[in-house]
């Protein structure tokens, strides 16, 4: 395995090393100005949502620095001599570094880290390991309950991005462009997945995974444009590489043998692997073209061809060498292929000087070219291979799709500000291995505006969605994947997985409703009002198990207050409700026929969530002399409500509100000793409330048959701190 | 102020005023000397802001300011600074403003700026629906907000607001953190396919930086092939990894199986009543750890 380390900081010198190196030659220029922001900042406590993306993750101080350096204009200033060099954030993890000259070359430069979790560990000792390996003490047992108390190694969750885009463009033959664009990009951390050993759901025995991230993407794209009178013409390559440098995750495990498993697939001698994501390759052909066919009509067209690969070398069935295995794999790698076609043909004509019409035609395939084979798979490395007959004898099902779409639209602007739009879109799916091999969808949308006067602005729109798909065969995918020996040996009327009455909501007859509505209101010179609401509902009035009904609401109020060069004053306030009904049916597999004919174990869950966000910013320019202060306060606020009901032969609790709430208050204070000097103060307060059961009182060794990380949601209480001196030259 | 202006452009008229207006033309001579005396750096209407950017660029002979200066792109405007008949100057030929039809407007920036991302522009939603390109974007600021990282999504909000409280969500990209702009994902001149997502398409958009995810996979989850908002929210989300909604019920909107699928989860199963393992930490996912596809031969029931 490479060091992913050691790979990211050869790539960060690279990078630094490089834009030196083109500093000189940038400033060598007629004139240069530019910013430097330099100082400490300060974080009074480490939280990973905190820092979850900022590069504040860590408690203490920190360097802030920043800078950017850029050509002056001058008299004979071409784009040659334009320049600019710039960094920002260089004292934190998440940073960037970028050089631009003129519109022919940039280099962009960015780190990013993602902090994923916070606290806990895990009972492996090396967590940066792809092999994962107990302490040489461990105790096992069948469960968690009956394990000893054990320690946990500490685990920082989280993932570094560093990226290098290059751009250059440059003119071709006669009218022609190029644009090249080239990115390097590494992410290098861990992140943490859960391992399982056991082979039904009744005897799995699962332990958090740190599983080690080591990718690198490189992709390039290459663009040959052209632009004329009344037309222009578009053409080029893409391509992209995935590399991961782990394909397998391996790890002891820790759960001593239960029924069901082979013996030797407990501790000390069972082993669990998994497939990490293989390396893969994108390509696409792209090409566009406009063309104005008269001064009031003109067509688009786009077509593109893509293929998407994978072939990486296949794992054993098992890692566990004592399971038997007598079937061998069908093939030693996928050699996996998805071709996607699409065209696009858009033909747009202004009617009259007031009517437009836009119409559209869209044909997309993906043609999914993956092999399709049989593979006898053992469960979770915990016992012998099965045959041909059993239910582990499994076809791939290398899903494709056609879709056709045609939409039109009219829009017609009177003379008096208002403007009506009408459209209506026409959409059909072609699938295979699915419940609906065919599904239409039609769009029916309308939309109002209106400029009221010049200071009273409105607008509002509905659509009507109708999904309506061919007939839903809940037992399809069954057929596709078992093989003809185990459906042979099924009775008839247990030939199928999900329930019958169960419609998976993406693909269930479905009517939406969306609506919207806002208005801006400018009040005075100074003040703006505004508006807005939005509905989208979702009926699935079809489905008897599974998604029922959702419902989007929200409502957004926002005020502007501008008083040139004395202050400004921004505030939004938002209020969103989530909901969603569904129903369920509980069955077992050695009583289908009775349960599913149980009224008493039917189930129904509702959920709704509600968001308030508030989100003020107030800037008082000149506020002291030569002192402006920004004042920010916003608050998240989310409050989940959720709760199932059951029937008589069933039985349910309930939970309380889940939610968090976030409070943020900010301010900076930036005080102007001269137009080249400049001293900066921000302070800010962070607070974090979570209500989140999935983690709440959820130690390493809570549940019977996981052993998770102990984490916790993540509550915290910060200060920041941060002052600066702006050089300006 | 006022009466500062009122004083700058009587020198201005007075300076210029004997060719104000070309007999062939209507153009202003002067230009850009002449404009920006009026609308200079701390003017009503700045714009001398536009002279440190590549439209300032006199010696680019893509630039307006290589022909006939500002008003390559406000048209000849002589009237603006002689004509004083209706109390104010008259206004220039175009602006950019609500008094100009937006398709006129647009044709001006379009003259130049038709090519490479622009390319969709024509039938794009965004200009069906009339946005004018200086709706988004300020030509005279040395530094265009729509063009720069840590302002671009202040600009987008202004019209999408709904997506402003989205991005501060307990789970979220990081747009609020300017880590992220909107660019990122959509070109809002418009694409070869939905939402105005700059690959075109929901999946390959996501796998612009999500390249892991790509496959194709030995073991396919259909609703994740086939888009990664059936399950995502790409724009925030309350629940974890931006999920439409949470765990187990999201994964039973699809799956209900016998035993542990159809079961009715409940706070029975969340401490101290219970500990059930297809609630508690990542629920389904303790077990079916790949949920975006599988390339294990033993990964059928993407637990491999």
């Amino acid at each position: 395995m490479k060091t992913s380390v050691e790979q990211g900081n050869r790539f960060s010198s690279t990078c630094l090393l490089a834009c030196c190196l083109l500093t000189p030659v940038a400033m060598a220029g007629e004139g240069v100005s530019g910013n430097l922001n330099i100082g400490m900042g300060y974080v009074s406590d480490e939280a990973f949502k905190f820092g979850e993306y900022n590069g504040l993750d860590n408690q203490g101080l920190y360097p802030v620095l920043d800078f950017s350096l850029q050509s002056a204009a001058t008299s004979r200033w071409s784009d040659a001599d334009y320049w600019e060099l710039s960094g920002n954030d260089l004292g934190l993890n998440s940073r960037e570094l970028s050089f631009q000259w003129g519109q022919r070359f940039t280099a962009i430069y960015d780190e990013i880290t993602h902090q994923r979790s916070s606290g806990g560990g895990s009972v492996f000792v090396d967590n940066d390991s792809s092999d994962l390996r107990l302490p040489a003490n461990w105790t096992a047992a069948t469960n968690t309950a009956g394990m000893a108390p054990f320690a946990l190694n500490e685990l920082d969750e989280s993932i570094k991005r560093r990226r290098l885009k290059l751009g250059y463009q440059l003119p071709a033959f006669g009218d022609w462009e190029l644009d090249f664009t080239f990115r390097h990009e590494v992410r290098d951390g861990n992140r943490v997945r859960y391992g399982i050993i056991g082979n039904t759901g009744g005897n799995p025995r699962a332990v958090a995974l740190p599983s080690p991230v080591d990718f690198t993407e490189n992709a390039l794209t290459v663009t040959a444009s052209r632009a004329g009178d009344g037309f222009s013409l578009q053409g080029g390559y893409r391509l992209s590489l995935f590399d991961n440098d782990n394909t397998a995750q391996s790890w002891d495990n820790p759960y001593a043998a239960i029924g069901g498993w082979s013996p030797a697939a407990g501790y000390p001698s069972g082993r669990g692997a998994i497939a990490l994501e293989p390396d893969n390759r994108y390509q696409q052909l792209f090409t566009s073209l406009y063309y104005r066919l008269s001064k009031s009509a003109s067509i688009h067209g786009s077509a593109s061809y893509a293929r998407m690969e994978q072939d990486e070398h296949f794992l054993p069935y098992t890692i566990n060498p004592a399971l038997a295995v007598t079937t061998p794999r069908p093939r030693d790698s996928l050699e996996g292929k998805i071709d996607i076609s699409r065209l696009r043909v858009t033909y747009q004509h202004r009617l009259t000087p007031r009517l437009s019409l836009r119409v559209n035609g869209a044909y997309e395939d993906r043609d999914n070219k993956t092999p399709r084979d049989l593979y006898i798979y053992i469960g979770g490395d915990s016992q012998d291979q099965s045959t041909a007959a059993s239910s582990r004898a499994r076809y791939n099902r290398p899903y494709s799709d056609t879709r056709t779409e045609v939409d039109a639209a009219l829009r017609y602007r009177w003379q008096t500000g208002t403007e009506l739009a009408l459209s209506q879109s026409l959409q059909r799916v072609d699938r295979d291995y699915s419940e609906i091999s065919r599904m239409e969808e039609s769009v029916s949308g309308l939309a109002l505006s209106r400029r009221q006067s010049d200071s009273l602005q409105w607008r509002a729109s509905y659509a009507l969605e109708r999904r309506d798909p061919s007939a839903y065969r809940g037992d399809r995918p069954y057929y596709a994947s078992h093989s003809d020996a185990y459906i042979a040996s099924t009775p008839e009327a247990e030939r199928f997985e999900n329930h019958p009455l169960l419609r998976k909501y993406y693909l269930a007859e479905r009517d939406r409703q969306k609506a919207s509505a806002g208005l801006t209101w400018t009040a005075s010179a100074n003040v703006q009002w505004g508006l807005s609401y939005q509905s989208t509902r979702d009926d699935y009035d079809k489905s008897e198990l599974g998604l029922l009904q959702a419902r989007t609401q929200g409502l957004n109020v926002d005020l502007s207050v501008i008083e040139e060069e004395r202050f400004s004053w921004n505030s939004f306030y938002s209020v969103e409700r989530l909901e969603s009904e569904q129903a369920g049916h509980s069955f077992r597999g050695f009583a289908v026929t009775a349960d599913i004919g149980n009224p008493g174990r039917s189930w129904e869950h509702d959920s709704e969530d509600n968001v308030k966000t508030l989100g003020s910013d107030l800037t008082l320019y000149r506020l002291w002399p030569k002192v402006d202060m920004t004042l920010s306060y916003l608050l998240s606020y989310a409050v989940s409500e959720l709760d199932t009901q059951t029937g008589n032969a069933l039985s349910a609790e309930p939970i309380s509100p889940q939610g968090d709430k976030l409070k943020r208050l900010s301010a900076k204070f930036d005080y102007e000793h001269s137009p080249q000097l400049g001293v900066s103060v921000r302070i800010a307060h962070e607070s974090y409330e979570v209500d989140n059961f999935s983690y709440d009182n959820v130690a390493a060794d809570t549940m019977a048959n996981v052993i998770a990380l102990g984490r916790s949601s993540g509550d915290y209480s910060i200060n920041w701190l941060a002052l600066s001196f702006r050089y300006r030259f | 102020m006022r009466i500062q202006h009122f004083v700058l452009r009587f020198a201005v008229v007075w300076l210029f005023g004997a060719s104000l207006v070309s007999a062939e033309s209507g153009y202003a001579p002067g230009d850009p000397q002449s404009c920006l005396g009026c609308h200079g750096e701390h003017s009503m209407k700045p714009a001398a802001g536009i002279m440190a950017t590549v439209h300032g660029q006199k010696a680019n002979p893509k630039s307006p300011m290589a022909t006939k200066g500002c008003q390559s792109c406000h048209g000849p405007s002589a009237t603006h600074l002689s004509d004083y008949s209706s109390g104010k100057p008259a206004k220039p030929a175009i602006t950019f403003n609500a008094k100009t039809p937006v398709a006129q407007q647009n044709a001006v920036c379009l003259d130049c700026h038709q090519s490479r991302e622009r390319t969709h522009w024509p039938g794009s939603p965004h200009e069906f629906a009339g946005v004018s390109c200086a709706g988004c974007h300020s030509v005279h600021s040395p530094r265009d907000k729509a063009m720069h990282k840590n302002t671009q999504v202040d600009v987008c909000v202004d019209c999408h607001k709904e997506k402003r409280a989205q991005m501060h969500k307990r789970s979220a990209h990081p747009l609020a953190e300017a880590e992220m702009t909107c660019t990122d994902c959509h070109n809002p001149h418009g694409t070869r396919g939905e939402s105005l997502l700059i690959a075109g398409f929901v999946n390959e958009n996501c796998f612009q930086c999500h390249a892991e995810k790509r496959g194709p996979f030995l073991w396919e989850h259909a609703p994740v092939r086939e888009s990664c908002a059936n399950c995502h929210e790409p724009h925030g989300s309350v629940h974890e990894s931006m999920l439409v909604t949470r765990g187990p019920w999201l994964c039973q909107q699809c799956h209900m199986a016998s035993f542990h699928p159809s079961t009715a989860y409940s706070g029975s199963g969340i401490p101290p009543a219970g500990a059930a393992q297809q609630m508690l930490d990542k629920n389904c996912m303790n077990c079916h750890t790949q949920v975006h596809g599988s390339n294990h031969p033993s990964g059928a029931r993407l637990t491999r």
